[in-house]
C-alpha cells in the first residue's frame, strides 16, 4: 500500500475572473508515473505549479507527502520557456540543481561536479557538458534539464510538456528514460498533449479540462466519451495488438466512419453533399477492436 | 608616458580615476543581471526615480545617500511588485514607477523656491568633483555588491536564468528579488552624482552587452563586464581630462564606441567562420550528379 505523495482536496485556482481549475480532488501515490492530459488552457501547467508550490490555490488544499514529511521535488520546465541564448553551459545548468545548498563560494564542489558528470553520462550527454545550451538538439536540451532535476535527488519529478517539439525517436527515448527513473522510485507527473505517447508509455492518466474529467489507466480513461468530453471533439480510439491508438476524426470522414460501424443506419455521403442530420447524432467517436 | 601618469598626480583627477574604476566595475557587474533579466531600462528609470528621492531628501534636510537610497530601494521594490502582476510587464512597471518619482522631484524643484542646488550635476554627473566621502561610499557599495554576487552567485544565477522554477529548487525568488532591488538602489545612488541621471543607464548596460558578444560563460561575463566598465571609465576620464569634455558623456561615448567596434568585429568573425564552414562542407557529390555549393 503506497502512501499518497500528492493530494488535491477540492482545489480551485482562478486568474482574474476566470476559473482555471475548478474543485479538483485527486490522490497520486508514491512512486506513481502519471500523465496529465487535456486541451490547451485546461489548467495542466497550473496543476504542476500548485504541486510544486510556486502557486497557491484560491480554494481547497494541496498536500504534498504524507504524515507531514517534506518531499524533495524537482521541476523540468517547458523548453519553450527557457532563454536558450543565456550564457550558460550544460554543466552550469546541471549544477544549478544544487543552487540551494548552503555553500558560500560560487564554484561547485568537486564531488558535485563528479555527480553532475555521472548524471550527464547516465543520460547520454556527458560529452556535451561544456557546450553552450543553445548548441543542443531538442532531446539533448530536455535531458540537460532532467539532469538538473536529478541533481536534487528528487522523490517527485514534475515535467511540463517534456515531449513537445521533439521527433518520434527522441520522444520515445525521453519517455523510456522517465520510465527507468520511475523504476528507481521517483514519482513522476508530466503534462502532455501527446495522447498516443501517454497511451503507449504511461501507466496512469489524469484528464482535466478545468475540472477533473477522468483518472485511471489509459485503457480506462482513453475512451471516445471521455475524449469527447475532454476536447469537445469527436475522436476515434483504435485498439491494436494491445495498444491504444487515438486519432481525431476529421468531419469529412465522420460519416464514412459511422457508416463503417453501422452501415444499415447511415447512408453514404459524398463530398459536396449535405450529410443527413442523424449522421452527427453519434457524437463521440468509437472504440475499434482490431486483431493484430 | 607622462600622458598616462599626469592625471594621477593631481588630487581631483586621481580621485576621479579611482571613482571611475569603481563605478565602472560596479555598474558593469550589476549590468550583467540587468541585461540578462531583460530589464535594461531599469538603470535609466531607477536613476530618474532616485532623482526625485534626492530632491525630496534635500528639501526634507535628510542625508542624500540615506534619503535617495531608501527612495530608490522602495522604487525598485515597487517595480518588482507591479511587474509581478501578469497583465503589466516589467518595462511598463518601470515606466510608471520611475517617471512618477522623477515627476515628484521636478514638482519639488518648481515649488520650493529656496532650492539652491543645481540639478545639472545630478542630471549629467560630475566625476571630477567626487568627494572623499563619496569615494568611500562608492567603495563600500562596491564591496557590498561584490560580496552579494560572490556569496549568492548560484542563487542569483538561478533567478536570472529560470525564475519560474527557482522556488521549487529551494531558491526563494522573492527574497533574491528584494536583495537585487537593494543592490540596484545602492549602485545607482552611489554612482548618480558621478555619471548623472541621464547617462548612468549606458554604463550599466553597455559593458554587459559587449561582454555578452565575446563570451558564452556566465562567470566570464561577470568578470569581462566589470573590466569593460572600468576600462571605459578610465579611458573616458583621460579623454575628458585632456580635451576638456564633460566626463560622464565621454565615458558613455567610449562605451558606445567600444560596443560598435566589438559588434562589427564579432559579426565579421562569425560571417568568416560561416563561409569557411561552407567551403569545407558545402559541396557534395550525389550519385555523380552536379555539386551543390552552399555559402
Amino acid at each position: 500500500m503506497h502512501h499518497p505523495i500528492i493530494e488535491f482536496e477540492s482545489v480551485s485556482y482562478t486568474y482574474g475572473e476566470g476559473v482555471v481549475l475548478d474543485r479538483i480532488s485527486l490522490t497520486i501515490p508514491e512512486g506513481a508515473f502519471v500523465g496529465v492530459v487535456g486541451p490547451s488552457g485546461a489548467g495542466k501547467t497550473t496543476m504542476l505549479k500548485l504541486i510544486s508550490g510556486t502557486t497557491k490555490p484560491a480554494a481547497g488544499m494541496v498536500r504534498i507527502g504524507s504524515n507531514g514529511a517534506k518531499v524533495r521535488l524537482a521541476v523540468v520546465p517547458q523548453i519553450e520557456a527557457i532563454d536558450w541564448n543565456f550564457p550558460v553551459t550544460v554543466e552550469e545548468v546541471v549544477l544549478l540543481g544544487r543552487a540551494a545548498d548552503r555553500r558560500l563560494v560560487p564554484w561547485a564542489q568537486a564531488s558535485a561536479r563528479a555527480e553532475a558528470r555521472e548524471i550527464l553520462d547516465k543520460l547520454g550527454i556527458g560529452q556535451l557538458a561544456h557546450r553552450h545550451i543553445r548548441n543542443l538538439s531538442g532531446g539533448q536540451q530536455q535531458r540537460a534539464f532532467i539532469a538538473r532535476a536529478l541533481m536534487r535527488k528528487p522523490e517527485l519529478l514534475l515535467l511540463d510538456e517534456p515531449t513537445a517539439g521533439v521527433d518520434v525517436k527522441t520522444r520515445h527515448d525521453i519517455l523510456h528514460l522517465l520510465h527507468s527513473l520511475n523504476h528507481e522510485g521517483i514519482a513522476i507527473v508530466l503534462t502532455t498533449h501527446d495522447l498516443n505517447a501517454v497511451a503507449a508509455h504511461l501507466p496512469s492518466l489524469v484528464c482535466i479540462n478545468r475540472k477533473l474529467i477522468a483518472m485511471g489507466t489509459p485503457q480506462e480513461v482513453l475512451t471516445p466519451s471521455v475524449l469527447s468530453e475532454l476536447y469537445g471533439a469527436d475522436m476515434v480510439v483504435i485498439q491494436q495488438e494491445g495498444m491504444l491508438l487515438i486519432g481525431d476524426l476529421p468531419s469529412a470522414f465522420k460519416d464514412e466512419h459511422a457508416r463503417a460501424q453501422h452501415p444499415e443506419e447511415v447512408p453514404a455521403a459524398h463530398f459536396g453533399e449535405q450529410p443527413p442530420p442523424h449522421a452527427h447524432d453519434e457524437g463521440a467517436g468509437h472504440t475499434h477492436q482490431r486483431e493484430g | 608616458m607622462h600622458y598616462l601618469t599626469d592625471p594621477w598626480h593631481i588630487g581631483f583627477s586621481r580621485h576621479a580615476l579611482i571613482a571611475g574604476i569603481l563605478a565602472g566595475a560596479l555598474c558593469g557587474l550589476v549590468g550583467v543581471y540587468v541585461v540578462l533579466r531583460r530589464m535594461s531600462y531599469i538603470g535609466h528609470g531607477l536613476s530618474h526615480a532616485i532623482f526625485g528621492g534626492a530632491v525630496a531628501s534635500y528639501v526634507a534636510n535628510v542625508n542624500f545617500y540615506l534619503g535617495a537610497g531608501i527612495w530608490g530601494f522602495v522604487s525598485a521594490l515597487l517595480i518588482n511588485g507591479v511587474s509581478r502582476r501578469r497583465q503589466i510587464g516589467a518595462d511598463a512597471a518601470i515606466g510608471v514607477v520611475t517617471t512618477a518619482s522623477f515627476a515628484i522631484g521636478v514638482a519639488l524643484i518648481s515649488h520650493v523656491h529656496h532650492l539652491t542646488v543645481n540639478p545639472d550635476a545630478a542630471l549629467f554627473g560630475n566625476i571630477l568633483g567626487v568627494s572623499i566621502s563619496g569615494l568611500y561610499i562608492l567603495l563600500g557599495v562596491f564591496v557590498f555588491v561584490g560580496a552579494v554576487v560572490f556569496f549568492r552567485y548560484r542563487q542569483l544565477l538561478f533567478i536570472t536564468f529560470d525564475p519560474e522554477v527557482a522556488d521549487a529548487y529551494g531558491v526563494n525568488s522573492k527574497r533574491y528579488d528584494t536583495l537585487f532591488a537593494l543592490v540596484m538602489a545602492a549602485t545607482i545612488v552611489s554612482t548618480l552624482q558621478l555619471l548623472g541621471v541621464t547617462l548612468i543607464a549606458a554604463i550599466i548596460v553597455v559593458p554587459a552587452i559587449v561582454g555578452r558578444l565575446v563570451t558564452d560563460s556566465f562567470g566570464k561575463l561577470l568578470i569581462a563586464s566589470m573590466l569593460i566598465g572600468a576600462l571605459c571609465s578610465v579611458v573616458g576620464i583621460y579623454i575628458s581630462y585632456y580635451n576638456d569634455v564633460a566626463s560622464g558623456a565621454t565615458i558613455v561615448l567610449v562605451a558606445a564606441t567600444l560596443f560598435f567596434v566589438v559588434f562589427v568585429v564579432t559579426a565579421l568573425t562569425a560571417r568568416r567562420r560561416l563561409s569557411r564552414l561552407g567551403e569545407d562542407h558545402g559541396s557534395a557529390d550525389i550519385g555523380g550528379g552536379p555539386s551543390v555549393h552552399v555559402g
